[in-house]
């Protein structure tokens, strides 16, 4: 199903890239040799994978329980902002102590924020996809006032903020490429999460609430404490996604550095049916897309839009992509379902 | 030398405000009455900032290429239109989940007007500039009313239509045979059914409907607030719009009010940006969206259509 939608995502593109006077086939072969061709180009591909693997994995965690945390975004920025405060406040811890210690308030900071949104959504009923989607702007300027004045870089003309500690940064794995250690974080936590949704008492009760509250509610689950933790741990997790954007890939803030990575993170949840272990494979897939995509367009001004319009395409094709499943099955079903009917 | 108070209070400050206040309460008035009347026949559109940011686009390069405004209306309307019946196929044809739809509208939405306003500045060196706005128009003897005058009926043509329409709106909700349809479908889809009323057509018309007016609001951002483009220029302005629906109770008459109560906020940030330069400017400009996520959580006690959200399966 997920490669249905995979597939029907890049006919539409192909379709639109041809209708823009590109030729689809050159465009889509470039994008592939510019994401895998080299091995450089590939730990390209899973950096930018990574933070919407946290992203998406952050998603999913809400959507299990029903909770829609669109507020991924700005709680990439949270992390983001966070990592650096700690990047450049603790600089006389060493790198053993300091980065645990800023993935924690990564993960802290990020899930408070997500748990305003919680809160009203656990207490008072408010819906939390407006709230999540209000925070992500908050989220945006409180970014864009500490890139643009506290944090700024004096020294450097474009908008940024002035970087890490040397030991905060994150380790190279490979050497040759950029491929940090961030990278293992969000496999890691897939897995985490994977067995935690599946084999605790605390995950089921996640699933419960997302299959029905009534139903949780009388089987005895504390709805208002289960929503409570999700939407902290969802954002949490998200957070972790911006902490290694600063940690591994940047050790700045650039304007907009994470723009666009909640909805991608969001698409790729969608992609994988927001099963943990799928979403790593669909988070390298829109890694993918970023990557080949700065090759696939000629000048780079042009690629967020592109890359922004790639997944809002991928997200409408896997509510298609089932659909045709549907369609198939329907028809198997007919005689059966007109005799009843006599 | 006056007091900063008094200084607040004077003419000088207030009227301005109203006046920015009344104009980009506008945009959401107008998306607002679309999504109040998709939502009452039981279609979240979600993907309202979407149908606004497309509008905008549209009715950017429509009218540069038409060279009319009027016609640049027309193609952000067409737009805001186009989306919609996206929209309606997935959600209400397929019954497709609504929230999923309306995330993908937005992000696409987003993503393809900045790329081609992108192209347009890659092979024009720069973004073109608009044709120009719709100016304002003053009603004679209405706008001579101290204060108000000015604020309310010196504004374009936009405005006025958003007044018409709020009335226009509550006629068809509360006065007509559609509205009461409108009203079944969203309330319980399956009785309006069996009472011969086809949902389905009626969330339609109503989806379709809130996408052509969402369009024309956001036409007003680039043919009269401004006459130009900018990526994301409607930023989560639509999603206010989902608010002052909930605030307003699903009445169109109040959601004026609710409107034009969050434009006052946003117009005062703008302002206070001028008076008080030594508040940082990212903090005005996040206001809007604190009001609203204040606003949501004190007005709790609304009740949306029964069936709001819930696809609709023909026969039950």
């Amino acid at each position: 199903m997920a490669i249905l939608a995979v597939l029907l995502g890049f006919i539409v593109g192909a379709i639109l890239i041809q209708a823009s006077g590109l030729n689809a086939l050159e465009a889509y072969s470039a994008m592939f040799l510019g994401a895998f061709s080299t091995s450089y180009k590939t730990a390209e591909t899973l950096i930018r994978a990574s933070p919407f693997m946290l992203a998406a994995l952050g998603f999913a965690i809400g959507f299990k329980a029903g909770y829609w945390n669109i507020g991924v975004e700005g709680q990439l920025v949270i992390g983001t902002v966070v990592a650096l405060w700690g990047g450049i406040t603790f600089t006389y811890l060493p790198s053993i102590l300091l980065i645990p210690l800023i993935y924690l308030l990564g993960f802290l900071g990020a899930g408070v924020w997500s748990l305003i949104s919680g809160f009203l959504k656990a207490k008072f009923g408010v819906n939390e996809i407006l709230t999540t989607l209000m925070m992500n702007y908050v989220a945006f300027w409180v970014g864009h006032y500490l890139v643009h004045f506290p944090w700024d870089d004096p020294e450097v003309y474009v908008p940024q903020t002035i970087p890490i500690a040397a030991s905060a940064k994150l380790p190279i794995l490979v050497s040759g490429t950029r491929l940090h250690a961030g990278v293992i974080v969000g496999l890691v936590s897939a897995f985490i999460i994977y067995m935690f949704l599946k084999k605790t008492c605390l995950g089921y009760s996640i699933r419960a609430v997302g299959f029905s509250m009534e139903g949780a509610r009388y089987g005895g689950v504390s709805v208002f404490k289960t929503l409570m933790i999700t939407s902290f741990l969802s954002g949490g997790i998200a957070g972790l996604g911006g902490v290694g954007e600063v940690l591994g890939a940047y050790h700045v803030i650039l304007e907009n550095l994470t723009y666009g990575y909640g909805f991608t993170g969001i698409a790729a949840a969608m992609l994988a049916l927001s099963n943990p272990l799928g979403i790593i494979l669909s988070s390298i897939f829109f890694g993918f897309l970023v990557t080949g995509s700065l090759y696939m367009t000629r000048g780079a001004g042009l690629t967020i839009g592109a890359i922004q319009f790639f997944v809002g395409i991928m997200i409408l094709a896997t509510l298609v992509s089932p659909l045709i499943g549907k369609i198939t099955e329907r028809k198997e079903l007919k005689p059966l379902i007109s005799n009843e009917s006599r | 030398m006056r007091s900063p108070l008094v200084e607040l209070l004077s003419q000088e400050f207030v009227l301005p405000v109203l006046v920015t206040a009344v104009m980009l309460a506008t945009p959401l008035l107008l998306a607002a009455l679309g999504e109040t009347l998709s939502e009452k026949s039981g279609v979240f559109n979600i993907g309202i900032e979407g149908y606004m940011l497309m509008g905008a686009f549209a009715a950017y390069a429509g009218a540069l290429v038409t060279r009319n405004l009027w016609s640049g209306c027309l193609f952000g309307v067409v737009s805001g239109l186009a989306l919609a019946l996206l929209h309606s196929i997935l959600c209400v044809t397929l019954g497709s989940d609504q929230i999923v739809s309306g995330i993908g509208i937005n992000v696409f939405s987003w993503g393809i007007t900045s790329f081609i306003f992108r192209m347009l500045q890659a092979t024009m060196g720069k973004a073109p500039m608009g044709l120009g706005t719709f100016k304002p128009v003053s009603i004679p003897i209405l706008s001579d009313i101290p204060w108000l005058g000015p604020a309310f009926f010196e504004q374009s043509i936009l405005t006025y239509a958003s007044y018409i329409l709020i009335f226009i709106f509550g006629a068809i909700l509360y006065r007509t045979q559609f509205g009461l349809k409108v009203r079944a479908a969203g309330e319980d889809p399956l009785v309006t059914e069996s009472r011969g009323v086809n949902p389905i057509k009626i969330r339609y018309v109503s989806v379709l409907i809130c996408g052509a007016i969402a369009g024309l609001a956001g036409s007003f951002y680039t043919l009269v607030w401004l006459s130009a483009f900018n990526e994301g220029m409607t930023a989560g302005r639509g999603f206010i719009v989902l608010g002052t629906v909930i605030v307003s109770g699903w009445n169109p008459y109040f959601t004026f009010g609710v409107c034009l109560i969050f434009a006052f906020v946003e117009a005062l940030g703008l302002k206070l940006q001028i008076f008080y330069p030594q508040i940082p400017y990212p903090f005005m400009l996040m206001l809007p969206y604190v009001i609203t996520i204040i606003v949501l959580a004190l007005r709790r006690r609304v009740v949306p259509p029964k069936n709001l959200g819930v696809p609709y399966k023909r026969g039950g």
